[in-house]
């Protein structure tokens, strides 16, 4: 061997070396059939070297790519190219392949060199996959999204952002931040506070926070925001908005009905407090009788005033008590009614009779306006109530002055009225006074559970009739109770017939 | 002038009125009874003056925190005892009335009014 031959020989074997070290596949051919092929193409086919050499190469390719491939090589072209090549299990393989003439001293043949495109392929199926997976969960969660890049450029966002903005798509189209904020700065009942939030956000990227703002609408959102990371860099910055307006009311909502629990409590001890004082005072009166320094007589007439008075505190606690128990009845829909046939005159007598001796002892005159019997079929009991509520209402807010109750019968219906001449009701306050817990007058100037008017009303309401208020500042207040002649109870309403 | 056995007494409570009048005046004192805060001032123009003041604060029309703030402004009224009959502890009192006034609980301890209406009158 020459030395001109032992160099070619050498670097032969440095070629095939390198050839057989090579991650891609690298193939000779002339005419189709494989002079040569290293490892890695052979591996691409689930082959070794020796199994293919002096094959024809188109056994190694999918039918459908064959004529392409034939096509490329005959031409001579060198350009890239994609074919699907066929596995020795029957599977295909998708293939790049650039390829050249070199010629040799025994003619031209064709170097082809391999990528195996699967790995790749698979790449893009994951990255695809995980893309539909981001897209799927961003436009499932009930929390708006985006996302804003460092030049204040919208990268994402989801269905649910435009949503709660309404936002049009061609104002996100613009993918323009200040854009989109200045789209939806109308909405806000703070614009400025909104977008000064945001610029600080943007000046501190590494800043996460959450705040929350109301809109015109009444809507309130949070926003949460933190800084979008790839590795240890700051590339952009996500913000979720949720609407939280039915979380805040329902808290709202809670607050108050936890004040008014708690200023009812206040209201009802001190109700409660009044007659107790005046039952102890009475008490102390009759014991104190009984040991009188100067030993002189005691008038009986005093004995019996005291003795009257105490048993009116009785009365007056029974009846504080009567009426959280008929809240109670009513917010559990438990108030039946014993209805049978019933002189609403009679029944306002005595209502008149029993309250008397408190109107009496006030000073205030009460008549009774009842030129005819009006027969009725009602629960005499709780008419009482209703009226006696009534009097109790005007004998409180009526500054002393004489009460009027009529007593009608007006078509098929029965109509009772009980008029003051005292602080009157503001019209903005007419509707409240019927709800509980409610005086239109500040718990400070007035005793008084609040329950009255709520209790007389459910009463009036389940009796099918209706209790109606004209009212006046500083002109009194006239509340009337229509009643249907035979009543007829509303289905919710059990009914006991006495 | 000044009644050292009268007392004026104003509560809007009728049986309040009645029951403590009626033991009062066991006691030996006279009692004028007011129901509210305007009453009490108009009371308060008649001579002699009483010896106190018993005063409750939740009253409709004028309430006792109004009633104390004309008597601290009238020269004549303003060196007038007056105890504050209240439901409420001495933390929930305005301290424009609460300021020279003595404070006695509902339901009262007798002992103690009787103690201090000894002391005052």
């Amino acid at each position: 061997m020459g030395a001109g031959e032992e160099t070619e020989a050498r670097s032969a074997a440095m070629l095939r070396a390198i050839c057989d070290a090579s991650v891609e596949g690298i193939v000779l051919h002339r005419d189709g059939v494989i002079l040569s092929m290293n490892r890695a193409a052979a591996a691409m086919i689930g082959r070794t070297p020796e199994d293919v050499v002096g094959k024809n190469l188109l056994e190694f390719v999918e039918p459908g790519s064959r004529d392409s491939v034939r096509t490329r090589y005959e031409s001579g072209e060198e350009p890239a190219f994609q074919f699907v090549g066929l596995r020795k299990d029957g599977t295909a393989i998708r293939v790049e392949a650039r390829s050249r003439n070199v010629e040799r001293e025994d003619g031209t043949v064709r170097a082809v060199l391999l990528r195996d495109l699967s790995e790749q392929d698979q790449a893009a199926v994951e990255r695809a996959e995980t893309i539909s997976l981001l897209r799927a969960t961003l436009d499932s969660v009930t929390d708006g999204v985006l996302v804003v890049n460092r030049e204040f450029q919208i990268t994402l966002y989801n269905d649910r952002f435009r949503e709660l903005w309404s936002i049009p798509d061609h104002i996100l189209a613009q993918k323009d931040d200040d854009v989109a904020i200045s789209y939806v700065e109308d909405q806000l009942v703070d614009p400025h506070s909104f977008r000064a939030r945001i610029y600080a956000l943007y000046a501190t990227p590494e800043l996460e926070s959450t705040d929350s703002f109301e809109l015109r609408d009444g809507r309130i959102f949070e926003r949460s925001s933190r800084p979008q990371r790839i590795g240890d860099k700051v590339v952009g910055r996500v913000f979720t908005l949720r609407d939280v307006t039915a979380q805040r009311r329902a808290e709202r909502t809670l607050e108050a009905a936890v004040q008014m629990r708690d200023e009812f409590l206040g209201i009802a001890s001190h109700e409660l407090f009044t007659p107790l004082t005046s039952l102890g005072v009475a008490i102390r009166g009759l014991r104190s009788m009984d040991r009188r320094i100067d030993g002189a007589a005691i008038p009986e007439a005093q004995r019996e005033r005291l003795f009257k008075n105490a048993e009116r505190q009785v009365e007056r606690l029974a009846r504080l008590v009567q009426a959280l128990l008929d809240v109670t009845r009513i917010d559990g829909g438990h108030l039946k009614l014993a209805v049978a046939s019933v002189d609403l005159r009679d029944v306002a007598r005595d209502a008149i009779e029993r309250f008397g001796p408190e109107l009496e002892r006030d000073g205030i005159a009460t008549t009774l306006d009842a030129p005819a019997a009006v027969l009725g079929a009602w629960d005499a009991t709780r008419l009482e109530q209703v009226i006696t509520n009534l009097l109790s209402n005007a004998m409180k807010f009526g500054r002393g002055r004489p009460i009027e109750v009529a007593v009608r019968r007006r078509g098929d219906k029965a109509e009772l009225t009980v008029r003051d001449h005292g602080l009157g009701i503001a019209e903005d306050q007419q509707a409240l006074i019927f709800e509980r817990f409610q005086r239109a007058v500040s718990s400070r100037h007035f005793a008084g559970l609040g329950l009255g008017l709520f209790i007389t009303r459910q009463i009036v309401e389940a009796h099918g009739g209706a209790l109606r208020l004209r009212s006046m500042v500083g002109e009194g207040a006239e509340f009337s109770v229509e009643l249907p002649i035979f009543a007829e109870p509303k289905p919710e309403v059990g009914e006991e017939v006495a | 002038m000044t009644d050292n056995r009268q007392i004026l007494l104003v509560d809007d409570d009728a049986d309040l009125r009645e029951s403590l009048q009626l033991v009062l005046e066991l006691q030996g004192y006279s009692v004028v009874a007011a129901r509210d805060g305007a009453d009490a001032l108009a009371r308060l123009r008649e001579e002699p003056l009483p010896c106190v003041v018993l005063l409750d604060l939740m009253m409709p029309g004028m309430n006792g925190v109004e009633f104390r703030e004309r008597q601290l402004a009238d020269p004549r009224l303003r060196e007038l005892p007056v105890v504050l009959l209240t439901g409420a502890g001495s933390h929930a009192l305005d301290p424009r009335i609460a300021d020279g006034s003595i404070l006695l609980r509902k339901p009262f301890d007798f002992d103690r009014l009787f103690e201090l209406l000894g002391t005052i009158c």
